[in-house]
């Protein structure tokens, strides 16, 4: 067998502060191999950024390699010189960042930036380095790769610019690529294109890749072996399918229960978090740094630093020693082999919650939309604009976009960015203005602007944030910020107000030490509760939750998705979901809306949209997103081209300039004519209907092959 | 990005007009008397109000504000039904105004009695023929008044009407004089700041424009080597401690730069005399002008005032430049071109340089109003005859024209150097030359 | 786990102490902050017990003069003595004194408690107007935004001194006029600064549950988004008191300060700078550092907080 590529040895990172050496990685021992992809999974925080950093030795004025071995091919990293390291840099290791347009230089042409990497690392005229960057991009896929060249960072898109990016990283055909979770900041569609991408370039160049990834699903397409940090540590590493069949590792196993699979639903099964938060790295545990949140955890656990070492061997006898086999299970657990996951039983049992049936059998229609839609204009780019005269293009945010939803269910809404999603809410609830159609809550319209509206109404609907770090006002503690819906709204008497926001408190599980906190002084899950805890303080009947989840870390993400589920499940809240995580919205949701280019292409219940007959957009999404198991099966539809700008949607139907499907349909229809909704499947229960926006006609869709199986 | 230079210069513009209505309306409408600013508070009623009509001072504001705009002298066109002509008098350095009669020749008008209108008819060779004009030339007006429209001997389109016996006050060098036969109304005549001639100042009698020009030419001079120096040296400097962040380098070009932004002009000024002209006895602490090549004759004298601009400036500039330098050499696509393993030279000069200085660029030529603040006090401080010092002297003698003159000129400036900025912005900046 | 939630209770309702010292804390951790911070409060100091007006509130009517302190001011402002016309420093006057036989420390000393009142006094008036236009063009934004920058742009388009010179020259100098000059020249920088914070504090989400509970657009502007921007505005606020002070030096200094015989530093250097090269420096020396260390002694207090106010970030 060949040597690894790049081999590091129980590894040590720590970064100086005032009060002392911070060690923000330790114990990190892997190799990799030519042609192999090693995924590192892991929450924020957990230090997998740090190791890909360290691995080039990039870290920064404060922070140091303090302890073990990094090898690469052959030769020791640690304690190179700046310029032998700076040699290795862009030529035999490459690398890929998360947020590929602050990566690019906004000054500096895309031609001008991938030409330096191969002038800067050897000899070749400037011809020749534009030739090769012209070959590297269109191995990448790039459309026109001439123009390109030409072109400045902010003139093309995002999924272009992490191909730029890629290419930059392939150019001088390196033996190492780090790629730092390089597609998070992509839509799902394009992910899986950027996906599919890199795993054709590493069967082509035969590149070790080190592939870091906070989200399961992804590492599980491209990875064939899987490592798990936890805590700045490494806690299990073993080939794809092993770690995710059979993880050993409590955490590791932890982490599986947190994650909705998708095509589960609240219905069947529950999520299980990981209680606790992960220490930090200047206060850790002194025995096993998992100690505290392990339900296994023993006494010896709190004393004992866990050994990182392959399954069936002695618990002393470190991985680091020894070469790295492929196909090795390692783990940093004394009770690896004991630990049996199925037999696991909760610390409290959660209890289901199940599509509600108890508002009679038909339960009465809370929130109707009708032909919504809500635009808005832009500043034009004329001469004349500058006078503020010019002609404003009109952004058709929303168009046309008609649903009812019953009293006490979800409606999730999917899509990818720019399809209108936070619109529609937003024009809901007020905060912006609808252009035309009809919203009505119960007895009430909704035309009317948040700040126009009666106060019973305004109360009655309420929001539910994405960003925890904005979420919360930082001036003041989160007793202030639940007790003004309650002072606002009269919902107690002022006498009792305090009560009411302990009692709150309580509900979303934070205990009323938290009243007089400031909102930096809590985590991002918390934040989130205490965001929830206002938006209900209330006792709103319509709750619009605007992504939720999709900051927090698996671990908490199951918490809040429960505390949501609980809260809603005792007030009977109807609720609209948002959120772009297909596998969430399955979970969570009893009906789920498709949004694409602001309007609806299909909605009904939940379990239909999941398997045909449905939108060809459906099933794209459903052939794109990550799914953290690497034995599901995918169709494999790619969508081609950009999101169109809702400022210009496509003719016909909106979906057709990138619909796989097209053929289905005769002639130009397509781009021609508008669809109209077909009714899949109707019952007496109006809401329960499956619609689909769609020239393809119901039977055709019905024969579509299953996109997961 | 022609977008962009439109919408600026556009915006440059209304700075411009409302920066004139600013200085117009707080100098000529705010409490305080022009004419007891200009001639002393021991002047009788019949005086001021004469004073008044003479100069237009009992317009409205908005007449008063358009004749020093744009001039007055079209207006007084129509009403002389003749066209007027502004001439310079190279020995006593003012202005005469003349109507342009039918045939050529140029005129003023004076009566001492209301009834018999003299003509004072202007020869080639400057001299004048007084002649005494016939009753035709008296016009009844609308309201049945005989009239006459023409130019006085001081320079204003006036009118006289028949017989009245109106008197006027005009302070001389000596005293007061009146004189009968006053007309009734004047326009005082004037081109208007936008066609070069911004009036005539109170104090000294002269066109505000003729000092002005002189004053303007030294002030450039000063401001602009000023400039020269300060700004290769603090961007460079600024540059050196922000690559260097957090080294003893950045700490002493910080603190030091810290130091001097903090130092009032004037303090930096009376301590650079002190130290250069009282202990060490080496350059001249005052600007002493005796001709037009003073300053090139002698250039030592420019070094202190210089100096005095370059330490405060140096500062700003050099701390903006390396706060710039530190944010940009913290972004990610400077961790790339690292990662891309270029060597650092190429990093700075390819990658950091053109974006560190985007930044800067706009704030630094903003700053233009500070050295501008900079020059009035540096040149106050060492009797530098420049535009600043102009400025100062006409604010203390409340001599309004002259400062309401000199400021515009400031403003000019300021607002055409903060273009020219936006223009290198564009350029520099893809992301507006690309839109 | 009782244990654990017992010690974060003590955390949550800290003592008075505590929370002073953490509400001071940027200042006590920054060595820059604290230095500058010593150098204000020195002049605060001899500001308020230049003289005995903190404890005989007889003297705030006219009937009774204050009494200059003995190991301070030593003596008053306005006291002349005989024969000692332009001495330089000496163990009787530490300063020496000026053409009128006045005690230059005593001056500067008096000198204090007007560019300490005044300068305070004009940045607050300025950061009232300013914040206020600012909150409200970035809060409303669209016509009435454009409205508002356009002219505050235009205003910031012309030099301060120039409009000093123009309000002091139309008004003449007073304590008023010069609060009004630091106002019109000072607001729009503050408002242009509050409007970005506004701008960008207001898509925050926390806006948006304000919004989604009705709340006016009054009580979103200061309650909401104000206390958010309060650090950079109090940074720049310390930085405009800086400009202030220097500005109120120069207008003496230019001859259109406050009228003869106020002390006030930028008074006292004019009047000494006409001695400056007869080779008497002191009265213009003590009037120019004076100016300088308060300057910079509030410049230092912004620089560091800006310092600890980007670590927090």
């Amino acid at each position: 067998m060949d040597a690894p590529v790049i081999s590091v040895k129980n590894l040590a990172i720590s970064y100086e502060t005032s009060r002392g050496d911070v060690p923000a990685v330790r114990n990190v021992t892997f190799d990799i191999y030519r042609g192999q992809t090693l995924g590192l999974v892991g929450e924020s925080g957990c230090g997998k950024s740090t190791v890909a950093y360290g691995l080039v030795n990039y870290l920064g004025r404060n922070g140091k390699i303090s302890g073990g071995d990094i090898v690469f091919q052959g030769q020791s990293l640690v304690g190179r010189s700046g310029e032998e390291l700076r040699k290795l840099r862009g030529n035999s290791i490459g690398m890929v960042y998360q947020d590929p347009f602050t990566s690019l230089n906004p000054a500096m042409n895309v031609g001008e930036q991938m030409m330096e990497v191969l002038t800067v690392h050897q000899k070749i005229s400037t011809e020749a380095a534009r030739d090769k960057c012209l070959k590297m991009l269109q191995r990448v896929y790039m459309p026109s790769p001439e123009k390109i060249l030409e072109r400045y960072p902010h003139q093309i898109s995002g999924g272009q610019q992490q191909r730029v990016v890629i290419a930059m990283a392939l150019l001088n055909n390196p033996s190492l690529l780090i790629m730092d979770e390089p597609t998070t900041a992509l839509d799902v569609t394009i992910e899986a294109a950027v996906l599919d991408l890199i795993a054709d370039l590493r069967r082509d160049f035969d590149t070790a890749i080190l592939f870091i990834s906070h989200n399961l699903g992804v590492v599980a397409r491209v990875c064939e072996r899987v490592g798990v940090m936890y805590a700045g540590e490494l806690v299990e590493l073993a080939m794809a399918n092993e770690i995710f069949a059979n993880p050993r590792h409590p955490y590791t196993q932890g982490l599986m229960r947190a994650l909705p699979r998708l095509g589960v639903d609240k219905a069947s099964s529950a999520l299980y978090p990981i209680r606790g938060r992960v220490p930090s790295p200047s206060r850790l545990p002194p025995g096993c740094t998992f100690e505290p949140r392990c339900d296994y955890a023993t006494e010896a656990c709190r004393t004992n630093k866990q050994v990182f070492r392959a399954l069936h061997t002695p618990i002393t006898q470190d991985a680091a020693t020894e070469p790295d086999v492929l196909g090795s299970h390692k783990v940093r657990c004394q009770f690896a082999e004991q630990i049996d996951p199925k037999a696991w039983v909760p610390a409290e049992t959660l209890a289901l919650y199940g599509r509600s049936d108890q508002f009679g059998k038909i339960p009465e229609t809370v929130l109707d939309v009708d032909m919504l839609s809500t635009h808005y204009k832009s500043g034009g780019t004329s001469l004349l604009g500058a006078f503020g005269l010019g002609k404003r293009e009109t952004v058709k945010a929303v168009d046309g976009v008609s649903f009812k939803l019953p009293r006490g269910k979800s409606l999730g809404v999917v899509g990818e960015s720019g399809s209108g999603k936070s619109t529609l809410v937003k024009t809901i609830i007020g905060l912006e203005d609808m252009t035309s159609g009809k919203a009505q809550f119960m007895s009430f319209s909704l035309e009317k602007s948040a700040r126009q509206r009666d106060l019973s109404l305004v109360k009655e609907l309420q929001m539910v944030f994405q960003n925890p770090d904005a979420t919360l006002n930082p001036a003041y503690s989160v007793g202030k910020q639940i007790e003004r819906p309650l002072r606002r709204f009269g919902v107690v008497p002022s006498n009792q107000v305090r009560d009411e926001v302990i009692r709150l408190l309580r509900e979303v599980k934070l205990d009323e030490h938290y009243y007089d906190r400031l909102p930096r002084q809590l985590s991002g899950g918390e934040k989130q509760r205490v965001g929830i805890a206002r938006a209900f303080a209330g006792r709103p009947d319509l709750v619009l939750a605007d992504e939720p989840v999709s900051a927090l870390d698996v671990s908490v993400q199951a918490a809040v998705l429960n505390l949501l589920l609980g809260i809603q499940k005792d007030q009977g809240t109807t609720m609209i979901f948002i959120a772009h995580d297909l596998s969430v919205v399955r979970f969570f949701c009893d009906y789920i809306a498709v949004m694409y280019c602001g309007q609806i292409m299909e909605i009904g219940p939940a379990e239909a949209i999941y398997s045909p007959p449905y939108h060809p957009y459906t099933e794209s999404l459903l052939a794109a997103v990550p799914i953290p198991d690497p034995t599901v099966q995918q169709s494999h539809i790619r969508l081609d081209g950009a999101i169109p700008s809702p400022a210009n949607p496509p003719s016909g139907c909106r979906f057709h300039t990138r619909c796989p499907r097209r053929g289905l349909v005769p002639g130009d229809k397509c781009v021609t004519t508008v669809p109209t909704w077909q009714t899949i499947r109707t019952s007496d229960d109006d809401n329960d209907s499956h619609r689909i926006f769609c020239h393809i006609p119901a039977e055709e869709l019905s024969k579509l092959e299953q996109a997961l199986h | 990005m022609l977008n962009f230079i439109v919408k600026k210069a556009f915006s440059l513009l209304l700075t411009l007009f409302l920066a004139s209505l600013l200085v117009f309306f707080f100098l000529e409408i705010a409490p305080g008397n022009i004419a007891i600013n200009s001639l002393g508070n021991t002047i009788t009623e019949e005086q001021e109000a004469s004073f008044n009509a003479q100069n237009g001072l009992d317009q409205p504001a908005i007449t008063r504000y358009i004749r020093w705009l744009i001039g007055s002298d079209w207006t007084a066109q129509s009403a002389v039904g003749k066209p007027l002509t502004r001439l310079y008098n190279e020995k006593n350095r003012q202005y005469s105004w003349w109507v342009v009669d039918t045939n050529g020749t140029l005129y003023q008008n004076y009566t001492q009695d209301g009834e018999t209108m003299i003509r004072v008819e202007r020869q080639p060779d400057g001299s004048e023929i007084e002649t005494e004009m016939g009753p035709e030339i008296w016009k009844t007006d609308a309201e049945g008044f005989p009239t006459f429209w023409g130019v006085t001997r001081e320079g204003q389109a006036a009118m006289w009407v028949k017989g009245e016996k109106l008197e006027s006050w005009v302070l001389t060098k000596a005293a007061w004089k009146n004189s009968a036969g006053a007309p009734r109304k004047y326009i005082p005549l004037q081109m208007g700041l936008l066609r070069g001639d911004p009036g005539v100042s109170f104090f000294t009698g002269r066109p505000v424009m003729e000092t002005l020009v002189t004053r303007i030419k030294n002030t450039l001079l000063l401001g602009g080597i000023a400039f020269l120096v300060v700004m290769p040296l603090a961007l460079a400097l600024g540059m050196l401690a922000g690559l260097n962040e957090g080294t003893w380098i950045d700490r002493f070009l910080s603190s030091t730069s810290l130091l001097a932004t903090g130092t009032p002009e004037f303090v930096s000024g009376i301590l650079l005399i002190l130290i250069f002209t009282l202990w060490l006895d080496v350059l001249p602490g005052a600007v002493v002008i005796t001709n037009d090549n003073s300053l090139f004759e002698k250039p030592s004298m420019l070094v202190l005032p210089i100096l005095t601009l370059t330490l405060i400036e140096l500062g700003y500039v050099l701390r903006i430049t390396r706060t710039s330098m530190v944010e940009v050499m913290r972004t990610n696509y400077i961790r790339t071109a690292q990662l891309k393993g270029l060597p650092r030279w190429q990093i700075v000069l390819k990658h950091a340089f053109k974006n560190a200085m985007m930044a800067p660029i706009t704030i630094i030529i903003q700053h233009i109003n500070w050295l501008i603040g900079g020059i009035v006090v540096v040149e106050s401080v060492f009797g530098y005859p420049g535009l600043g010092s102009y400025v100062r002297e006409a604010a203390l003698f409340k001599d309004v024209f002259a400062v309401e003159a000199a400021a515009m000129v400031f403003i000019i400036i300021s607002v055409f150097t903060q273009l020219f900025a936006d223009i290198i912005y564009t350029y520099l900046n893809p992301r507006i030359r690309y839109q | 786990m009782a244990a654990i939630n017992l010690k974060d209770n003590n955390a949550l309702r800290p003592s008075a102490f505590a929370r002073f010292r953490e509400a001071i804390s940027p200042l006590t951790q920054s060595k820059t902050a604290m230095l500058g911070f010593i150098m204000v409060m020195f002049w605060v100091i001899i500001g308020l017990f230049a003289d005995d007006i903190l404890f005989r509130p007889a003297c705030w009517s006219e009937d009774s003069e204050c009494k200059a302190t003995p190991w301070l001011a030593r003596y008053e402002a306005q006291q002349s003595f005989r024969g000692q016309i332009l001495k330089d420093p000496t163990a009787e006057h530490w300063l020496g004194t000026d053409r009128q036989g006045r005690d230059i420390w005593a001056r500067v000393a008096h000198g204090t408690r007007i560019v300490l009142a005044l300068a305070p006094i004009s940045v607050i008036v300025a950061l009232l107007v300013g914040g206020s236009l600012g909150l409200i063009a970035g809060y409303f934004g669209k016509w009435v935004d454009e409205i508002i920058m356009r002219i505050l742009d235009a205003m910031i388009g012309i030099p301060s001194i120039l409009m000093y010179l123009v309000i002091l020259a139309a008004l003449g100098p007073s304590y008023l006029t010069i609060v009004l000059a630091v106002t019109v020249t000072g607001a729009p920088g503050i408002a242009k600064l509050v409007r970005s914070l506004t701008l960008d504090i207001k898509t925050r989400d926390y806006i948006a549950a304000a919004q989604t509970r009705g709340e006016s657009p009054w009580y979103i502007m200061f309650v909401e988004i104000l206390p958010n921007a309060r650090g950079p505005i109090m940074i720049d606020a310390m930085l405009r008191m800086g400009y202030a002070v220097f500005a109120m030096g120069t207008l003496g200094f230019l001859g259109l300060g406050l009228p003869p015989p106020s002390p006030d530093w930028g008074s006292i250097v004019n009047a000494g700078r006409t001695h400056l090269l007869g080779g008497h420096p002191w009265g213009a020396l003590a009037g120019s550092l004076s100016t300088a260390t308060l300057v910079l002694g509030l410049n230092l207090m912004a620089d560091g907080l800006q310092e600890q106010l980007n670590k927090y970030r």
